[in-house]
């Protein structure tokens, strides 16, 4: 599978994980322009996945719901997207906010 | 360009200053004063005509303001767009991960969010600065929290921010794994509720 | 939370700088009229205005951090909406090459032509009429409040340049106000 696909794949796990309340774009802001950032159809995946020689980099930005705790749903969105990856990928996982 | 045209810029008052001298001496604000001019009747009156055409320049931008108060809606979408917090994201906090391939982090906005969340929650009270002091990324170090606060005129201003220091404290504790040494809550503004009704 | 919109400047500003969105547009709200009011009157059109008050605001927000005094943030971006505005200007056409002992090219606009009813409508009549650069000088001294050297900075021109045309506007402006005292 692509990494377009694998991105696509992972993200409605990532959804999924309990206490996450939004996945947030992981491209650094100059790498999207102003349409993209309306999600319109050629929107760039929000799960980048990053590939090097030596090894593969999934990296996820999530919201966390204020009900949760932040730690907890951190690595429970590690935990998701490690099974469906594999050991061998660096998983990041950054909350970039707290929502009520 | 002679920006100076003496032959056609006579003295006001026989003072020995054309307008464009008494118009510098005004934007100088008087000083160091010059009684040729301060002495004289027509300098002082023109003296007194420059601030008031000044004085109506202001309030003539200010009319037009209040007789258009309207912001354009789709305007104010554009500016929207193009603004994001991603700049506003900080560092990464690292929290604690089970691997080493996996990095788990929470950002510094993320943090700063969470807190001024947490003493809006709070009746009456706005948050306004919200500073992290110390290396919110070196893992145990410890952390200063400090906050600025608005409440409303008449509060009891130490049980108020009594309760923002321990609604702020507790959310850190449940999202981050920093050290906090202090939470330090200054109440620096006051604000009314518009009509006088109760805070939601 | 609700009633944001009683806060002060300050802590609207504080919060902006933080990434509050819905703080920085209660700002925009707030003083958006005011800016636009200021730089129409420094373009001569609201077109340019609403164009460089939009470029002000979006730079406003990636510089938030950089204001000393929050509680000072009308008079911050009114600066940052000037430099946007003259430098619009500019690029119609370089201030240096504005002759200002020449009237106006552009038509005299109907608030000039209209007989005016108030001292305020009057003003705005001769202001209107005035050379632009003459103009441009005018509404950075009176209404900015900036200095020589800062008119002449965001002009492009000499400071003695600048005391010139504004001792030239003021010459116009209190004589054509003379009747209204």
């Amino acid at each position: 599978m692509s990494d377009l696909e694998l991105a696509a794949v992972l993200e409605p796990l990532v959804r999924g994980v309990a206490g996450v309340s939004t996945v947030y774009s992981s491209l650094p802001l100059l790498a999207q322009s102003a349409k993209q950032i309306t999600r319109g159809a050629d929107a760039p995946p929000l799960i980048a996945i990053d590939r090097s020689s030596t090894a593969v980099t999934v990296t996820i930005n999530v919201g966390v719901s204020g009900s949760a705790q932040a730690p907890a749903t951190a690595a429970a969105v590690a935990a998701a997207v490690r099974a469906a990856v594999g050991a061998d990928a660096e998983v990041v996982v950054r909350v970039s906010r707290v929502l009520d | 360009m002679d920006d100076h045209l003496t032959e056609e810029t006579p003295d006001i008052g026989g003072s020995g200053y054309t307008l464009e001298d008494l118009s510098e001496y005004l934007d100088r604000g008087r000083t160091p004063a010059i009684a040729a001019i301060d002495d004289n009747a027509e300098c002082q009156s023109v003296l007194a005509s420059l601030e008031r055409v000044g004085a109506l320049s202001r309030d003539l931008v200010a009319q037009d303001a209040a007789l258009n108060p309207a912001i354009d809606e789709s305007w104010l979408a554009s500016v929207f767009s193009s603004i994001t917090r991603e700049a506003k994201a900080g560092r990464d906090i690292p929290l604690s991960s089970p691997d080493p391939r996996t990095r788990l982090s929470i950002t510094e906005g993320a943090v700063r969010e969470l807190v001024r969340a947490a003493g809006d929650a709070i009746d009456g009270v706005f948050v306004g600065r919200c500073d992290l002091d110390g290396d919110p990324t070196e893992t145990g170090s410890g952390i200063r929290v400090g906050i600025s606060i608005s409440v409303v005129l008449g509060s009891a201003v130490h049980d108020v921010a009594e309760t923002v220091r321990q609604r702020v404290y507790s959310e850190l504790l449940t999202h981050t794994e920093l050290t906090i040494e202090a939470v330090d809550v200054t109440v620096t503004d006051v604000h009314v509720i518009a009509n006088g009704s109760a805070p939601e | 939370m609700a009633g944001l919109d009683a806060a002060s400047d300050a802590l609207l500003a504080e919060r902006s700088a933080d990434g509050d969105t819905v703080a920085f547009g209660i700002l925009v709200r707030r003083h958006g009229p005011y800016l636009r009011a200021f730089a129409t009157r420094l373009t001569g059109s609201a077109a340019d205005a609403d164009d460089a008050v939009q470029e002000a605001l979006i730079a406003a927000w990636n510089q938030l951090s950089t204001l000393e005094d929050p509680a000072k943030v009308r008079t911050w971006m009114t600066s940052i909406v000037s430099r946007k505005s003259t430098d619009r200007l500019r690029r119609r056409k370089p201030s240096s090459e504005l002759d200002d002992q020449r009237p106006d090219t552009h038509e005299r606009g109907p608030e000039a032509r209209a007989i005016a009813t108030s001292q305020l409508d009057a003003l705005a009549g001769v202001l209107s009429a005035l050379p632009e650069g003459q103009r441009q000088c005018w509404v950075l001294k009176e209404v900015g409040g900036y200095s020589y050297e800062e008119i002449a900075d965001e002009l492009d021109l000499t400071p003695a340049i600048v005391r010139g045309r504004l001792a030239r506007a003021r010459a116009t402006v209190i004589s054509e106000m003379e009747v209204w005292r």
